[in-house]
């Protein structure tokens, strides 16, 4: 019997969840005393052994696909850079002229070895999260085709953020080549920056330039750090215990059995989904960033108030943040920057205009990048739908915006007015939860279906205390979860126009300071869906 | 070093000032009461807060096999003796253990019974911390409690009037077969406790020994749950502890159950049939104890009549509807 099954026992890992007992009482304090009480030179060591124990005592032995990825970039990143010291070599005593093709041939050869490197960890990843997927679309076609074979559907053990870890190893990798950074000579600090125990399982992704040097010069932790810290996990924890568990068991009756209810009923519940994940995975961004902050690192952001957008691009320049810029320079920008892509975006240029020319290429890319997002996100038809519905939605928006604009100016309207705003924000978060209807459906069919009988039989019939006690959730769970909701709107209302609230609650005498706090402490604990009647619900970014 | 140490005793302060709020509140939340309106859970379990001071003699602890197999009541009309099933669904033993120290509050049990099975049920160390809370904290556990809180309660002392007319038995009549091919086969290895669960159980064991109550394993009949590797380390465990096993998996003769009949859910569980056989060894066991005094006379035990009497009168109901029913 090991430590890593005592904190797994049971149907879910106690510890993926930065708000879990084990977490926030047992490691977060082990880690913070150790760290504070070892010297500077230390620190990093601290956050090292720390971050590779998280690892084991959520995913167990699978902590050897985390350790042979670092080993593997590792690897990867000295090759290049050998090969970059060659060329510099090789270039300085070669005459002018021979230089270019020179290049060339150990640019070439640096590419081999990118190419070998992504294909060797995407393809690691595709294998271990979509085999399952492939395998049974294969098996569908070979039914079409009455073709007598069926094969077995293979069942492989995944950890828990390698979609997260996979895409950093990418990151770094890449930018070696690119020269952006130089290759880690020391395979400790590239296990901490791959590792480093708050942001594994749910990101953000970060990129070697923005953390790796944060976490090995680690700095004793300081007092406000600590006390910012604190308050930023208190916030997330609110948004996550009170606002979106308390919504999961309303989602998951309406998600599981929806041809018990009206269209109005379902909308409701993609309206609700779309809230509960918005509260669960920035809450959990919150404690990221709170615990990463107490140890004085500042991780780049993966949410900025996403429900203030006005369109769907805005809207993903403001949600998962991070995922969506490593998609945007490691798929967009090479598939645009190609020469091929080149040549289409001149030419269209010339046929289309400034505005459209572009387009026709970045479309391509656009498609490759949301492609690439919705199988991100799952190994099913419903997630490549919610990301090729996004690719739509952008899309039409850049080809709309133009003629928008001409008719803006035609009627006389200004569509900066914020009557016009607000509508547009509405707008947005509708097409929002339209797209994560089809998310959170139990596949693309059943998406469909859902959709249609929202559409077709938008009725809230029925909608009684009976139901809503069906739904295991009452009028009171309303009001607490509206309440919740208007507190989170205003701070974000306030960080939206550049006020930090946390600086505002800082400058207050400490009766007033402390009297926020304890209210926030009681509120969760008073109205945080936990305990008695209560399942725990996993942090939801973890299984993507 | 002056800002360090300013520091910690700010945060010191401020950890004094959020406890003493949390125990405030934790006064004002306690339910005052023990209905299911006031927010108890497992209401027929919690009954035993309502029995008056020092009269349960028997204490059953354990999951649902408890109160599925065992019937205080029947206990009381065959011998006088007064017993109570604490016993909830899927009854972890950190539960077991809440009940077991709730129950010593009020009352003296000479004998303990432990039901076995959800010894083996493991369970994540963050259930174990959370329930850890629950008891210091009764914040933790009765926070829900806001739906429905009323401010007068603020006022009022808890008095549990509500009482099990069953005393924590769960009247089951359906009957669902059981497929007992592989049942108790021989077996020379021990299943695994945990060492959670083995420090529960230390504790109520230390806790029967300072209390003077002598403490039992039992094993009830089920085809699910129970095996030969469970009770080798059940065998192990009573020999360790010095308390006393039974397995009724093993006693075919003196707990003949029929699983085509005895059972609700296949085996799983004992319907109303196998519970008054396993009532019945039980009974007869205690009785050979001769530690326990028959109440069956003592006008204070009043109540205890006129509890059996309308469970007889339901059962009784029962079974003629359910012979004519036959015969029919």
């Amino acid at each position: 019997m090991d430590l890593s099954s005592i904190l797994l026992a049971g149907s879910a890992s106690a510890m993926t969840s930065f708000f879990s007992l084990t977490f926030l009482f047992l490691f977060l304090p082990a880690c913070l005393i150790l760290y504070a009480a070892v010297p500077k030179a230390a620190k990093k060591y601290i956050l090292l052994a720390a971050s590779l124990i998280f690892f084991w005592l959520v995913s167990g032995f699978l902590i050897i696909y985390l350790l042979l990825t670092v080993l593997s970039v590792f690897l990867f990143g000295k090759w290049l850079d050998k090969i970059q010291k060659q060329m510099k070599a090789e270039l300085s005593k070669t005459e002018k002229e021979k230089r270019k093709e020179l290049k060339q041939q150990y640019v070439s050869r640096q590419r081999k070895v990118l190419l070998l490197a992504v294909l060797l960890h995407i393809g690691l990843l595709l294998v271990l999260k979509y085999s399952g997927f492939f395998t049974q679309n294969l098996n569908s076609l070979l039914w079409l085709l009455n073709a007598p074979i069926e094969l077995e559907i293979p069942r492989l053990f995944m950890p828990i953020g390698i979609s997260f870890f996979t895409l950093q190893a990418v990151s770094y990798i890449t930018d070696v080549y690119h020269g952006l950074i130089k290759a880690d000579t020391n395979i400790l600090r590239l296990t901490l920056f791959m590792s480093f125990f708050p942001q594994i399982v749910e990101g953000p992704i970060c990129r070697y330039s923005q953390t790796a040097d944060q976490l090995w010069n680690a700095e004793q932790i300081k007092y406000k750090n600590l006390t910012y810290g604190l308050q930023r996990i208190l916030f997330g924890m609110m948004k996550k215990i009170v606002i979106a568990d308390r919504l999961d068991p309303m989602v998951k009756a309406i998600f599981d059995t929806p041809n018990s209810y009206h269209g109005g009923i379902i909308f409701l519940g993609a309206v609700c989904y779309t809230i509960q994940l918005y509260m669960d995975f920035s809450g959990s961004m919150d404690a990221v960033m709170g615990i990463a902050e107490i140890f004085g690192i500042k991780m780049p952001e993966n949410f900025q108030r996403p429900f203030f957008s006005i369109s769907i691009s805005e809207f993903w320049k403001r949600w998962h943040i991070t995922l969506g810029t490593w998609f945007k320079d490691y798929i967009f920008y090479p598939v645009t920057s190609t020469k091929k892509m080149k040549n289409v975006t001149s030419n269209a240029r010339k046929k289309l205009g400034n505005h459209y020319g572009p387009l026709v290429a970045g479309g391509v890319a656009l498609f490759c990048v949301w492609f690439c997002n919705g199988l991100w996100h799952g190994s099913d038809w419903n997630y490549i739908f919610f990301g090729l519905y996004h690719f739509v939605m952008i899309l039409t928006g850049n080809m709309v915006t133009p003629l928008a604009s001409k008719f803006f100016k035609k009627v006389g309207l200004d569509p900066n007015c914020s009557s016009y705003k607000v509508f547009r924000i509405i707008r947005t978060a509708l097409f929002v939860v339209i797209g994560e209807l089809f998310f959170r459906s139990p596949g693309m069919v059943r998406g469909f279906e859902l959709f249609g009988r929202m559409v077709s039989d938008f009725s809230f019939m029925g909608l009684n205390d009976i139901l809503l006690k069906k739904l295991s959730i009452d009028i009171q769970d309303f009001i607490i979860i509206a309440v919740t909701l208007a507190f989170v709107f205003i701070v974000s209302l306030l960080n939206e126009k550049g006020v930090c609230v946390r600086d505002q609650i800082a400058k207050r005498n400490i009766v007033i300071r402390w009297a926020v706090f304890y209210a926030l402490i009681m509120f969760i604990i008073i109205f945080g869906a936990y305990g008695f009647g209560y399942i725990p619900v996993d942090p939801m970014y973890a299984n993507f | 070093m002056k800002g360090f140490l300013k520091n910690s005793l700010k945060g010191v302060i401020f950890v004094v000032g959020l406890s003493v709020l949390i125990a405030i509140s934790s006064l004002a939340i306690i339910p005052r009461n023990n209905r299911e309106e006031d927010w108890k859970h497992d209401v027929q379990a919690h009954g035993i807060l309502a029995e008056p001071e020092n009269t349960i003699d028997v204490l059953f602890l354990g999951d649902s096999e408890v109160y599925s197999s065992i019937n205080p009541l029947r206990i009381w009309q065959n011998y006088g003796y007064t017993s109570y099933c604490c016993s909830s669904s899927k009854q972890r033993l950190w539960y077991t253990i809440e009940f077991f120290f709730m129950t010593l509050s009020s009352q003296q049990p000479k004998i303990v019974f432990m039901e076995t099975n959800n010894i083996f049920k493991f369970f994540p160390l963050e259930e174990t911390m959370l329930h850890a809370a629950d008891l210091p904290i009764p914040l933790i556990k009765y926070h829900d409690r806001w739906k429905n809180y009323n401010f007068e309660e603020l006022f009022r002392t808890p008095d549990y009037t509500h009482i099990e007319n069953r005393k924590g038995y769960r009247l089951y009549k359906e009957s669902d077969p059981a497929d007992v091919e592989g049942y108790m086969e021989e077996d020379e290895d021990s299943a695994y406790i945990s060492l959670t669960n083995m420090t529960y159980i230390k504790i109520i064991a230390d806790t029967c020994r300072e209390n003077g109550a002598k403490l039992v394993f039992l094993s009830t009949p089920s085809t699910k749950n129970w095996n030969m590797k469970k009770h080798n380390r059940i065998v192990q465990l009573s020999e360790e502890l010095g308390a006393d096993y039974i397995d009724m998996n093993l006693l075919l003769e003196e707990v003949p159950i029929d699983w085509n009949k005895d059972t609700r859910d296949m085996g799983d569980h004992m319907n109303y049939f196998g519970a008054e056989k396993v009532t019945a060894y039980l009974g007869k066991y205690l009785s050979e104890t001769g530690i326990l005094t028959n109440h069956k006379d003592d006008p204070e035990y009043a109540g205890w009549n006129r509890c059996l009497k309308t469970f007889t009168d339901d059962v009784d109901k029962w079974l003629s509807t359910l012979k004519a029913d036959e015969a029919g």
